[in-house]
């Protein structure tokens, strides 16, 4: 069995790869989201950019900056709903 | 040993949760198809809560190590419980009502969610797999294939059967818009609507109630809306920019335009980050008590973690069925295909418990992603170790238009300190919206 701890569910990043960016130097939620891929899956970042913060909050003692801006949607919307939103033309 | 669904009869009756499984006892018994097997569920309860009432652990593969995923959260946070719904990929089980005749594929797995030889992938990377830096840390012809082999297998479901027809959105126009029904919602609106003023007010459950829907030890009815006040349950707010937010109500997009944004979202729940946190049969605290509601039991025996609101109740509610430890943190969980135990600490002390369910009460956090969007400015709360939008005495954000209030604003709280930070913040709305 393979012990990992899951910082991302959605795109299986683990502790570890966040540890290593963090160890590379990257000490804000961006850049360490842009090194592992964190928080760009399914969810949007509604489980891990938190475990991120507080990961870096713990590491380095500061307060966590301004999260990545947090990106709509929500949950997963199929396109469909999207298009019937329409555009300024009458539909 | 599983999940299983209980009977009144099997809880002491003068509990709070034997009188709400009485008082909600399911009237349409129905069957769903999960991959080909018949599944007994009661029509309206989340078709996660079913899957899990009639045993089902696992039902999908995670993307990349094709690990077995499960529901964690039931509450459209993790990646838990994504299936293939009537033909239609990526659905969240746990934000899906039962209907009958429900045709629900695992995805993402090659052959089926329980066993997927995919999984070798896991095994391949003990550590991870680094796509992103990919040449930097592995060498050798035999990785570079099995990573293109292993990320070709990997992604969400497949397309759709067929291509659905999508009604033109549905366009409103109100006041102030609520999203959120819990206790500081509800009071929000009604001071809102009381005070003369159009109100909507949005929740993506199947009532009003919000935290108060999933403690089984609370039987009280919930405070009721204004007859003025709009509500719209099954409609989750996804978007919000400007004056305008997009609602998903029943499959169909609505489009609300509101002067007045309230957010009401409250917190939400996590299992913190151990080795396994993902094995299914994790679950936080509030999914435990929210399918404890529904009358089904997330595990034969079960471990709660912690000594938050949820972990109490659901000690309150089950007594000597589970096992608690207050005061312990999780080291890491023990299983592969599902969880079969935890290693624990407290203090000096470490150990291991043997379980079937590994329920954690963590830290919870401010629910505050929709309000970000709306353009509230978010900072870091040391007290709370989360982001947070900034406020003032009433819930007014430094965007115009937009306000915080309730457990989002403050973390948990008593039902009625919520519901007067909810009125309070309504308050304001009405006295913003008559001098704007
Ligand atoms: S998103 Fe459905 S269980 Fe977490």
């Amino acid at each position: 069995m393979t012990a990992k701890a899951m910082l991302c569910r959605c795109e299986d990043v683990t502790l570890d790869e966040v540890m290593e960016a963090l160890d590379a130097g990257h000490h804000d939620i961006e850049s360490v989201k842009r090194y592992t891929g964190f928080g760009t899956g399914w969810c949007q970042g509604k489980q891990c950019v938190l475990a991120c913060a507080r990961l870096l909050a713990q590491v380095t003692g500061r307060a966590p900056e301004m999260p990545i801006t947090p990106r709509p949607p929500l949950h997963p919307v199929p396109l469909g709903v999207l298009a019937s939103l329409g555009g300024d033309e009458e539909g | 040993m599983a999940p299983r669904r209980i009977l009144p009869a099997d809880l002491p009756p003068d509990s709070a949760l034997a009188r709400r499984l009485v008082a909600h006892r399911p009237t349409a018994r129905v069957t769903v198809d999960h991959d080909g097997s018949p599944v007994d569920a009661v029509a309206g309860e989340p078709l996660a809560v079913a899957l899990l009432g009639a045993g089902t652990l696992t039902l999908a593969r995670s993307v990349k190590y094709h690990r077995p995923r499960g529901a964690m959260c039931l509450r459209g946070d993790c990646d838990g419980c994504l299936v293939r719904l009537d033909g239609v990929p990526n659905v969240m089980a746990c934000q899906t009502p039962v209907r009958a005749g429900m045709v629900v594929q695992s995805q993402n797995a090659f052959p089926t969610a329980g066993l997927d030889v995919l999984r070798v992938t896991d095994w391949f990377f003990p550590k991870h797999l680094d796509h992103h830096h990919l040449l930097v840390q592995f060498g050798g012809a035999l990785n570079r294939t099995m990573q293109v082999f292993a990320r070709r297998m990997a992604g969400l479901g497949t397309l759709p059967d067929a291509v659905a027809a999508f009604p033109r959105a549905e366009l409103v126009a109100v006041d102030a818009l609520v999203v959120g029904a819990g206790s500081s919602g509800v009071a929000c609106a009604n001071a809102i609507a009381r005070g003369g003023a159009s109100v909507l007010l949005v929740d993506e459950r199947e009532g009003p109630g919000g935290t108060r829907r999933d403690d089984p030890t609370d039987d009280a009815a919930y405070p009721g809306c204004d007859p003025a006040v709009t509500a719209r349950y099954g409609a989750g707010a996804v978007a919000t920019y400007e004056d305008e937010t997009l609602l998903l109500h029943d499959g169909r997009g609505v489009s609300v335009r509101a002067r007045a944004r309230v957010f009401a979202t409250g917190c939400r729940e996590s299992v913190g980050t151990f080795p396994q946190n993902d094995v299914p049969g994790v679950f936080t605290a509030r999914a435990c008590a929210l399918a404890l509601c529904h009358g089904v039991l997330c595990g034969e025996r079960v471990v709660v973690v912690g000594d938050g609101p949820f972990a109490r109740a659901l000690v309150a509610a089950l007594g000597a069925r589970v096992t608690h430890a207050p005061g312990a943190a999780v080291v890491e969980a023990l299983g592969g295909r599902a969880v079969r135990g935890a290693t624990l600490r407290e203090g000096a002390r470490t150990w291991k418990v043997k379980c079937d369910a590994l329920v954690i009460d963590g830290e919870d956090s401010a629910a505050y992603e929709l309000a970000g969007q709306a353009g509230a400015r978010v900072l870091w709360s040391d007290g709370r170790r989360c982001f947070v939008p900034e406020s003032d005495a009433d819930g007014a954000t430094n965007y115009t238009g937009v306000y915080v209030t309730g457990s989002l604003r403050w973390g948990r709280r008593a039902p009625d300190a919520r519901a007067r930070d909810g009125a309070l913040t309504g308050a304001r709305v009405l006295r913003d919206l008559e001098g704007r």
